[in-house]
């Protein structure tokens, strides 16, 4: 009888310890497979990232840009011209390491890049950056190289091409964790054919959203960009609404 | 050394002025025109002849792709000069001479002028007629003589296809896909040609009734030829040319 009782016993030990012992490595695994997933979206970011830096294009218009410099014997405009190319080159390099970058560094790199542009296309375009609005208490950090693709192609299918009265208007404001973009031009606005963009330009949009959706799913964010032609509300060009994750530190 | 009259589409001012700086140190080279977007590039194309354009390709909101369907009477040579290396096959199946990526060097400028300026050496000019060898007559004559870079060709006019003009010039194509440019105009092919056989069918083109193998009748009538070229019959001359067939085809 007690032989009875003493395996009864038994069979609930053992049972339990099993259930113990699944549970434990069911919640184990659960774990781990969330981290695996949130590495795997790291790593993605950061490979994003380093993929989004700048178009090699930009480089070989620069250096184009310089040739003619010194052609025309302006050669302290060349001299300048080649620091700041190097400054720019520098600042991306260092970027392309990281995810996260003060804010001020990339408004920075923004800046320097759109003054470089309006040397090469003769300052056919003017522009304001509008930082107001930024708290400026806080040491923000943002994604690298979000911006600047965005200001490019402002610049280069949007302004450069008009060639008169061509506005560039970058307005930031922080709303909670995120920060708000916005890149407004008056340039000759979208070309319906996006057959006819260079590959690298069609790829820089879709880089940046996929860069976006990767943040959110990782760090439960609500970070997006949104593209408006504005012929749509009877005016030119393209405003581009850009909202980025910002982290305090 | 033979002038070569050379032309810049760019949409960045610098760059057409820093190719215009290396084209016009180069002995015997012209700079006729330069734009900076396709309209004008186009207006400057019907208007002034030049041997060879050299082009960018990204010319916002448009590419250089788009301005060649425009263009009626391709009679010049495309240099594409693009920071951008991905159109080079694009750029080679539209039968560009030369593809020169930005920054470029001075050597690749002189490469592409040189291959322009050999290129016009080999479609050079008829510079005279064979005579038929079993008749004094020189109307007998059979064949002509074209100046070549490396000396003569002599070419049987019974291979000649059509001949195409290109506003004060003409192209001879032969069958074998040759081609030569001559510096006569298709009227004066028209004069020497028309009793051996050829027929202006098109204020543009005069053909080898030999190589005709088919003709497309209805409101855009043409002529296949035995190239598998298609030549179309101008509406003024399409009647008549019919007319004078029927004399020839007998049932």
């Amino acid at each position: 009888m007690s032989l009875a009782i003493f395996a009864y016993y038994l069979l609930l030990a053992v049972i339990a310890f099993g259930v113990f012992f699944y549970n434990r490595t069911y919640n184990n695994l659960t774990a781990r497979n969330k981290e695996l997933l949130h590495e795997k979206n790291l790593i993605e970011l950061k490979t994003k990232a380093f993929s989004s830096q700048m178009n090699p294009h930009f480089v070989y218009n620069s250096l184009s840009a310089a040739q003619y410099l010194v052609m025309i014997n302006e050669n302290k405009k060349a001299f300048n011209y080649l620091s700041d190319f190097s400054l720019l080159l520098r600042q991306m390099f260092e970027n392309a390491k990281k995810t996260y970058v003060p804010l001020t560094d990339e408004i920075t790199f923004v800046k320097r890049y759109i003054e470089l542009e309006r040397l090469r296309f003769n300052n056919s375009f003017t522009y304001s950056i509008n930082q107001e609005k930024i708290d400026e208490s806080k040491n923000y950090y943002i994604p690298t190289m979000m911006i600047q693709p965005i200001v490019e192609n402002a610049i280069r299918h949007g302004l450069a091409p008009k060639k008169v009265d061509a506005e560039l208007k970058i307005d930031f404001e922080t709303k909670d964790d995120l920060l708000m973009i916005w890149i407004d031009d008056n340039g000759i606005g979208l070309k319906k054919d996006l057959q006819s963009f260079p590959k690298y330009e069609n790829s820089a949009l879709k880089i940046i959203s996929e860069r976006l959706r990767l943040i959110n799913e990782t760090n439960h964010r609500n970070s997006y960009i949104k593209i408006t032609d504005k012929k749509t509300t009877g005016m030119d060009g393209v405003l581009v609404e850009l909202a980025l994750p910002v982290q305090n530190n | 050394m033979k002038n070569v009259r050379a032309a810049i589409l760019d949409d960045e001012i610098s760059n057409i002025e820093i190719l215009k700086k290396v084209l016009l140190d180069l002995e015997n080279v012209e700079v006729v025109w330069t734009a900076d977007n396709l309209d004008t590039a186009l207006t400057n194309i019907e208007t002034e002849r030049v041997d060879v354009v050299f082009m960018d390709i990204q010319l916002p909101p448009y590419t250089s792709f788009e301005l060649l369907p425009k263009i009626t009477n391709l009679n010049f040579e495309i240099v594409f000069v693009t920071a951008y290396q991905e159109y080079a096959v694009r750029a080679l199946k539209m039968a560009a001479m030369d593809y020169i990526l930005k920054p470029f060097k001075e050597s690749d400028i002189i490469a592409a002028i040189e291959k322009v300026r050999n290129k016009q050496n080999k479609f050079g000019e008829i510079t005279g007629l064979v005579k038929n060898y079993f008749s004094n007559s020189p109307e007998n004559f059979s064949k002509i003589v074209v100046h070549v870079a490396d000396g003569y060709d002599i070419v049987d006019i019974n291979k000649i296809m059509y001949i195409e003009a290109l506003d004060s010039y003409s192209k001879i194509k032969l069958s074998g896909n040759q081609t030569y440019v001559a510096s006569r105009s298709l009227k004066d092919f028209e004069e020497l040609l028309t009793e051996k056989g050829f027929y202006r069918v098109h204020k543009s083109y005069l053909i080898n009734v030999r190589h005709m193998i088919k003709i497309v009748k209805g409101v855009g009538a043409s002529i296949i030829m035995t190239d598998g070229a298609s030549i179309p019959i101008s509406a003024r001359k399409k009647d008549v040319f019919f007319e004078e067939l029927k004399g020839v085809i007998s049932f």
